[in-house]
């Protein structure tokens, strides 16, 4: 880090280091400081942990008991004892597909507009729209969606319905849409929660493209459009998919706005028809389990454990290549 | 990826640059026409528009809250207890309706109509200060030490790397499965029911590992000048670290805890399974018994249906959005002076 | 000089939260105040003066919850009840939150709660967490789950079982649908799309929906019964009874089932329904009193009166109840409960039919009053 580049500061850091040199015995005090720092960093591993052990422990019985039919069938009846969570990861990898599929082209304009377009006054509000975009919370946009976009979409997605009705592909992609509640409902608002996070890590990526080469490819008489998918992309690639990786991660997690806006059926099947109702893994052990007991509990927690699993592997993966990114900028500096 | 050679000349790079680009050598700035300018306008114009885009929904969804929400916020409504009797009342005295589900009603038209009840939500004001605050508590100092031992102790060493690294996995732990461990181990397994407690737990769960890579990214942003000066005037790190760094990066440490709380008060989903039910505030002012917050008691209005309820859910997610920016806009104020020195 | 700017924000941060956690102190006693006054006033539709013995005597709070099916009544009664006390000059206040059956269960079981609601009778998977306890069940009242529906023009409707599976199974998908016609001989129908809306969270109106579908439409019905059963993907999931009619009053063409309380707050059509005797009955307190009487009961007052086989009774008739411990802790518990169990199943009934519940019939209520001797302390 560029920790040297500061300029000194303050005055009160002297007067502490006065105070620091009264009484710089007290090895001790040193030692015992620093092995509450290390327990402090010790916890937060141990809580990880337990949060995986006490998850996967709870649901291990659904995993057990269930198998491979766990994971690989759609046949989702409590009442039947029958508990196949594929409908619900597709609808989690539906909506989160066209959250990103609408939120990686937005957030990357955004992103080069704030750096390379943008006048340095309104960058600054940018990251203000940003901010406060980022800081409504989930429901507020479940309940702007429940309450005020329900019937406008209902009608619309009525109408699309009954123009599609005689073509072949379409009659079944965007056929059922009965109420304004669907997939693409919940993959719309997803987009818009998502846009933040990637906004943000894009601009940063962005900003680490060297001057040089950005100046040097205008010097040789390119446009800006051509700088962007000449020098900043290419530059970019690997910050970029990282920052859509994570956009992804926080889009499969997220519960309340999606359960209030996918339509919530109670044995999602794998389907093309974005249009109508289905369900995500979060917001199905949302509503069910504080009601649920026994082997549905179980099988709730389960759908956790593996949402959990996923986006650990998609996090991983993602800080993976924020930080291979990381040490080449560092290396080539 | 591949890690590039450390030594790679900018020579190849600004080569590589051309090659890419492909431009004439003749072509200069004032001469791009045609094709390519358009091209280029075309370009600004998407992003300008993707912009505008991000606003859109930021408008409507803050214009509607604050259309909706705004008749009904009063000092009264934040205090008053949560109505109970809402369904019931909006039953009674309509004796066109009663009558229309029940032919044999004995609906006195000239009875006084019983008062509509008042809607209020103090209860999931008090239980959101409560459970945020307490989360805080639990998260911040926990996390703040974390932070410390990775950078002013473990810095690159094999054991303060994982730690960076889960807790940057960590964050991105979907929050409902911090309320399901929460549920499973504190809630179920060891007996110890729902309660503001629990639902803190649940919340400072999702806090600690934001507090922790905050915390660390400011105090990585003390010069070390500070720490060998201290040093160097013998001072032990535990003194350096109390007596001048912590200081030093307290702005940027208030500013980083409060986007942690600020996420925290937001947050729904660690609440659903831990916090119980409150309709009092007197009920909601408790640690160890149920409560509840603005968020959980959004999401039940909003299914609630009749009059009142969607009413009460516009006038509670104005309260939240309005607490939560506060302490999201002190935090940018905060660093904003931080970073301008 | 940075030290202290810091320290200053820190210090305003401290007045601030004081400020606000003093003035919610404050508000505190306030609040409580305004709930009773508030439970006064709605005590208005109370008909004949009632008996006040013994009230006065009373102290202390009785904790309920579980059922939200019955909890409008519940909150009703209880802040007349609360309100009766007040000026008999007694001091007992009776809560209830709503938080679903099961979850009431759980809450008398390991005794965070002093009574539950519930719609369904002790499962056995729960029956280990009461241990020896002797519960007792107090039918409290009924009540009909309607099929609300939403179809322009279309103001009375006529359904018979195998329809109303058909329609819930997506095999019916439009509103002109020859079947429908059928029971609606002289209604003009549109040929609107159905739109299905069913509870997406674990509930008791869903298990007694399917339970009287299971009973009713036998050969037709094929998704079997319980707290969530696999609805047809086309369908529509809403949380809550109140989700379920808020989304049929925004939806042409929709139909759900939901407790005929929350249709009517929606203002939302209900179906006349086939029921066992082969006529098509309406929703409404008195027919679902009528299936409550006809139901059979057995000696600890649980029964079913789902699908009745008597004249008028309206055939998806809902019971809930009030479980609660036989034995008491101390003398003071006892007597709130009894009391306030004794007030539910007299002036309470009253309440019951104006806020659209089936009252008891008068020997069920009569059972049920004479069980409250059981209850005794220990």
């Amino acid at each position: 880090m560029t920790v040297v580049d500061n300029p000194p500061t303050g005055s009160a850091a002297p007067a502490g280091m006065a105070g620091a040199l009264a009484s710089s015995k007290g090895a001790g005090a040193d030692r015992a400081f620093r092995g509450l720092a290390v327990a402090a960093g010790v916890t937060v591993l141990v809580i990880l942990a337990l949060i995986t052990f006490s998850t996967t422990s709870s649901a291990w019985p659904a995993f057990t008991k269930y198998g491979s039919s766990y994971f690989f069938s759609t046949d989702w009846r409590p009442n039947q004892k029958k508990f196949g969570i594929v409908g619900f990861a597709w609808g989690t990898a539906v909506i989160s597909v066209i959250g990103v599929l609408l939120a990686v082209p937005t957030s990357i304009g955004i992103a080069l507009f704030a750096t390379e377009v943008a006048p340095r006054r309104l960058r600054r509000t940018i990251t203000t729209v940003m901010d406060l975009l980022a800081s409504v919370p989930s429901v507020v946009f479940g309940l702007v969606g429940f309450y005020v976009l329900r019937a406008p979409l209902q009608s619309l997605f009525r109408s699309i319905g009954d123009s599609v009705a005689g073509i072949p592909i379409a009659r079944n992609v965007l056929g059922q849409g009965s109420s304004g509640i669907s997939l693409l409902t919940a993959g719309i608002v997803l987009a818009i929660m998502i846009t933040p996070i990637i906004t943000s890590v894009s601009r940063e990526v962005f900003n680490t493209v060297p001057r040089n080469d950005k100046e040097g490819a205008l010097a040789l008489g390119a446009t800006r459009s051509e700088m962007i998918t000449g020098v900043i992309i290419p530059h970019s690639l690997g910050g970029l998919t990282g920052a859509v990786m994570l956009g992804l991660g926080r889009a499969m997690g997220e519960t309340i706005a999606v359960s209030l806006l996918i339509g919530a059926s109670s044995s999602p099947q794998i389907t093309a028809n974005i249009l109508g109702p289905s369900d995500a893994m979060p917001s199905a052990i949302a509503r069910n389990l504080s009601e649920a007991s026994g082997d549905f509990r179980a099988a709730l927690i389960g759908l956790g454990v593996t949402l959990f699993v996923i986006t650990m592997i998609i996090n991983v993966g993602s800080r993976r290549m924020v930080s291979v990114i990381d040490r080449r900028i560092k290396g080539a500096a | 990826m591949t890690i590039t050679a450390p030594s790679a000349p900018t020579q190849t790079d600004a080569t590589s640059v051309a090659d890419r680009l492909k431009v004439p050598s003749d072509v200069r700035v004032s001469t791009i026409k045609g094709a390519r300018f358009a091209r280029n306008r075309a370009a600004t114009t998407a992003m300008t528009l993707a912009f505008v885009l991000a606003i859109v929904p930021l408008v409507f969804v803050i214009g509607n809250v604050l259309a909706k929400g705004g008749p009904v916020v009063t000092p009264s409504f934040l205090t008053r207890d949560i109505p109970t009797t809402a369904g019931a009342s909006e039953l009674k005295g309509d004796c066109a309706k009663i009558n229309k589900y029940d032919p044999t009603a004995a609906c006195d038209e000239s009875a006084v109509k019983p008062a509509a009840p008042k809607p209020g939500i103090g209860p999931a004001v008090v239980g959101t200060l409560i459970t945020t605050g307490l989360s805080a508590l639990l998260a911040i100092p926990l996390g703040l030490l974390a932070a410390v031992y990775l950078n002013e102790y473990g810095k690159r060493n094999r054991l303060a790397s994982f730690i960076r690294f889960m807790s940057d996995v960590m964050t991105g732990v979907p929050s409902i499965v911090m309320g399901i461990f929460v549920y499973t181990l504190w809630v179920l397994e060891f007996g110890q029911g729902r309660s503001a407690l629990a639902a803190s737990l649940a919340l400072a769960c999702l806090m600690l590992p934001i507090v922790v890579r905050s915390s660390e990214e400011m105090l990585r942003l003390v010069p070390n000048a500070l720490r060998e000066g201290s040093a160097a005037l013998g001072a032990r790190t535990w003194k350096t670290t109390l007596r001048v760094v912590l200081p030093t990066a307290l702005p940027g440490l208030v500013s980083g805890a409060m986007l942690a709380v600020a996420r925290a008060a937001g947050e729904t989903a660690p609440v659903l399974f831990t916090i119980g039910a409150a309709n009092t505030v007197a009920a909601a002012t408790t640690v160890t018994g149920q409560s509840t917050t603005l968020s959980f008691q959004i999401y039940n209005l909003i299914t609630n249906g009749g009059k009142i309820s969607p009413q009460m859910a516009w006038g509670a997610a104005l309260t939240l959005i309005a607490m939560v920016l506060i302490l999201t806009t002190i935090a940018r104020t905060v660093s904003a002076r931080f970073t301008m020195r | 000089m940075k030290n202290r700017k810091g320290f200053a924000w820190l210090f305003a941060l401290v007045a601030v939260v004081s400020l606000l956690a003093a003035a919610c102190g404050s508000s505190n006693s306030d609040g409580g105040t305004t709930t009773t006054k508030a439970g006064g006033g709605d005590g208005t539709t109370t008909t004949a003066a009632p008996a006040t013995d013994g009230l006065d005597a009373l102290s202390g709070t009785l904790d309920g919850g579980g059922s939200s099916f019955q909890d409008t009544f519940q909150q009703q009664v209880s802040s007349d009840f609360g309100a009766l006390v007040k000026t008999a000059g007694g001091d007992a206040t009776v809560t209830y939150t709503k938080s679903g059956s099961s979850d009431g269960k759980k809450g008398l079981a390991d005794k965070t709660l002093g009574f539950a609601g519930t719609d369904s009778p002790i499962k056995d998977e729960e029956k280990a967490a009461f241990g020896t306890r002797k519960m007792l069940y107090f039918p409290i009242a009924g009540g009909p789950i309607a099929v609300a529906y939403n179809l322009k023009g279309v103001d009375v409707l006529n359904l018979s079982p195998d329809t109303i599976a058909g329609i819930f199974q997506a095999t019916i998908t439009t509103w002109d649908d020859a079947a429908i016609k059928a029971d609606n001989p002289d209604a003009k129908l549109p040929s609107t799309k159905i739109t299905v809306v069913h509870r997406s969270d674990g509930s008791g109106t869903t298990s007694n929906f399917t339970k009287y579908l299971v009973a009713a439409a036998p050969t037709t019905w094929k998704l079997d019964k319980g707290e969530t059963v696999a609805w047809p993907a086309s369908t529509q999931g809403a949380e809550k009874s109140t989700g379920v009619t808020s989304v049929i009053a925004g939806t042409d063409g929709a139909v759900g089932y939901a407790d005929l309380a929350d249709a009517a707050k929606e203002d939302l059509s209900v179906a006349n329904i086939g029921n066992a005797a082969g006529d098509f009955i309406a929703p409404t307190p008195d027919s679902a009193s009528v299936a409550l009487a006809g139901a059979k009961v057995a000696d600890d007052l649980t029964y079913s009166p789902l699908n009745v086989d008597a004249k008028g009774a309206y055939p998806i008739t809902a019971p809930t109840w009030m479980l609660v411990d036989a034995v008491q802790a101390d003398q003071a518990t006892a007597d709130a409960l009894k009391a306030y169990i004794n007030y539910v199943l007299t002036t309470g009934q009253d309440q019951a039919k104006a806020l659209l519940y089936a009252p008891l019939p008068a020997d069920l209520a009569t059972k049920a009053l004479a069980q409250l001797d059981q209850i005794t302390v220990g």
